[in-house]
């Protein structure tokens, strides 16, 4: 089982909030998929090397290549200007 | 005319028999008029389509031209990046995004020719199993739109089978191209991984997502495939492979069929007679059934879900609202303005998984859930090494129930355990295809799979093509659509 504060712990670390949530119904549900996962907590496996591991994928050539323009990355950004990314201000509510 | 497979199609458009402006509208027409109840585009592609079949009509004049998939239209899934063309993933958090770079096999199928006649509708970042987690609402099964058609590429499948593509191009991470094949009565291939470049799509679990195609048949299936599985340096786990489809002669003589007790336990009975008839039917055009065991299925899904969902809180937490993406409107700091962006723009089940996956990565529980998740996935791997000296492919269901009612309100645990069949593949990287068996008592499509060793699609694509020459089609979708 999980606890309501267990739980806030995590959604704070995942960048969550759970303020529009039923807290009960999540707290539940996220303990039975935690119960269904200690299967795997429980089971005896052998401290075993994973076969294949050894296989490695090959690596493109280390070079200059051509990027995506900047005003194209910016299109899609709710508020952008003079080429950056726009964050509300911190420590009070946007304007 | 708007309802056949690529091969009829392609030859009605060498003949002249129809015109790809003509054939495209057709289908468009049927999209539009259709959606609305099945819900399997999230956006329809008109101008697109409309001009790549165009040009695919001006290629068609010029001749010369060899490629099945010239003209003809498809459905391709919404995280599947298009430039210029919205990609949603189902998602608000994704709803106004419009990509400014194409997926690599959008590149390629655009090459030969294909016409993109709309997204298709999926669970939210596919995370799900009934397309209920859509933000858009979820796609309708179209031999009953009481049924849902699957996930997470359920859109995709309800298209190819409503008649309203003639193949889609769906993503699997733990079942999502096999399962709604098998709910919508189709062939679908979740390729080896790495067979497919996943440049461009939008990742849920990244050591486990695979891109691939879902057809009417399993000649189609090859075909697409063929187009599709090409090395790409973008993706540096892509390594391609030859093409298959010109070694497809249906014949399974000698052909080892593995088959393991464990998958075929507290299956419904007329799924476990459906694909241990397909066994003996295989039997009997020569191939040899070899039983095998693998104790280690029991453990396969919580792994997979441990894994995936870890993978995911990873992939996920680039939806920042900065970027791009939906953005909060009300905040009293950055960190508050990120919170409010995320749980506003991720819907409940996407929550879910990354808490889930946050949870089991953090301090004091990774050893115990995340790495020994890891060690199971070494000791599967090592099973399937062993099985596959053993036997060519191993036959099971693809999934454990047929098409559920939409809206049936499983708990998100009881939805986990219907990839039991199909998540032991992604978490070896393995090949498999799923392929129309039978029917239940509800007249619902049964689906079989077969998995592969690495890169051995030419097998498990042979072995369908067998059986659908067997049972002289019987199981796939009728010509006319079977709606």
């Amino acid at each position: 089982m999980i606890t309501y504060d267990e739980l806030r712990k995590i959604a704070a670390l995942a960048k969550l909030s759970l303020d529009g949530d039923d807290v009960g119904t999540l707290t539940a549900d996220i303990g039975d998929i935690i119960e269904f996962a200690d299967a795997v907590a429980g089971a005896d496996i052998p401290d075993i090397e994973e076969a294949g591991a050894e296989e490695r994928y090959p690596l493109r050539e280390d070079a200059l290549a051509k990027s995506s323009d900047r005003d194209d990355i910016l299109r899609n950004a709710a508020r952008s200007r003079d080429g950056y990314f726009v964050a509300g201000k911190t420590g009070r509510r946007a304007d | 005319m708007s309802f056949c497979g690529l091969k009829e199609t392609s030859r009605a458009l060498r003949a002249g028999k129809i015109s790809c402006v003509e054939l495209t509208r057709a289908y468009l027409d049927a999209a539009e008029r259709r959606n609305p109840e099945l819900r399997a585009f999230i956006s329809i592609t008109e101008d697109t389509a409309m001009r790549q079949a165009r040009d695919a009509d001006a290629r068609l004049r010029e001749g010369g031209e060899t490629s099945e998939l010239l003209g003809a239209p498809f459905v391709l899934k919404d995280n599947i990046s298009t430039a210029g063309l919205r990609t949603t993933c189902a998602s608000r958090m994704l709803e106004n995004y419009v990509p400014i770079y194409d997926a690599a096999v959008w590149e390629l199928l655009r090459a030969e020719g294909a016409v993109l006649i709309g997204k298709g509708n999926m669970d939210e970042f596919a995370m799900g199993s009934t397309n209920e987690t859509s933000y858009f609402g979820g796609a309708r099964n179209p031999r009953d739109a009481s049924r849902v058609a699957g996930g997470s590429s359920g859109g995709v499948a309800a298209a190819v089978a409503a008649g309203l593509a003639v193949y889609g191009i769906g993503s699997d991470t733990g079942g999502s191209i096999r399962q709604p094949a098998s709910f919508c009565g189709l062939v679908g291939l979740k390729p080896t991984y790495g067979a497919v470049s996943r440049y461009g799509l939008i990742a849920y679990a990244s050591s486990f997502d695979q891109i691939g195609p879902i057809a009417r048949n399993a000649r189609d299936a090859a075909t697409v495939f063929d187009a599709i599985c090409r090395r790409d340096e973008r993706d540096m786990t892509s390594r391609g492979r030859e093409g298959v489809s010109g070694a497809m002669t249906g014949d399974v003589g000698g052909l080892r069929v593995g088959v393991a007790r464990e998958f075929f336990e507290n299956l419904p009975a007329d799924i476990d007679r459906a694909v241990r008839d397909a066994a003996s039917m295989f039997e009997s055009a020569g191939a040899e059934l070899v039983e095998v065991d693998f104790p280690l299925l029991k453990y396969s899904l919580p792994a997979y879900y441990i894994l995936a969902c870890a993978e995911a809180s990873s992939n996920l937490g680039r939806y920042d609202g900065l970027r791009y993406g939906y953005r909060t409107e009300e905040y009293a700091n950055l960190d508050e303005f990120i919170r409010r962006t995320r749980s506003e723009g991720f819907g409940a089940e996407v929550r879910r998984r990354i808490l889930l996956g946050t949870y089991v990565l953090s301090a004091g529980y990774y050893d115990a859930y995340y790495n020994k998740a890891q060690k199971l996935r070494a000791a599967i791997k090592n099973d399937f090494r062993e099985i596959f000296t053993r036997c060519d492919c191993l036959l099971t269901p693809t999934a454990p129930v047929t098409a559920l009612p939409f809206g049936g309100a499983l708990s998100p645990v009881e939805t986990y355990q219907t990839d039991i069949c199909t998540v032991p593949v992604n978490i070896v990287g393995a090949p498999a295809v799923s392929v129309p068996c039978g029917f239940d008592g509800n007249g619902l499509p049964i689906g079989m799979q077969l998995i592969g060793d690495a890169y051995r699609e030419d097998l498990l694509l042979n072995a369908a093509l067998a059986f659908e020459e067997l049972t002289d089609g019987k199981y796939l979708v009728a010509p006319d659509g079977g709606m």
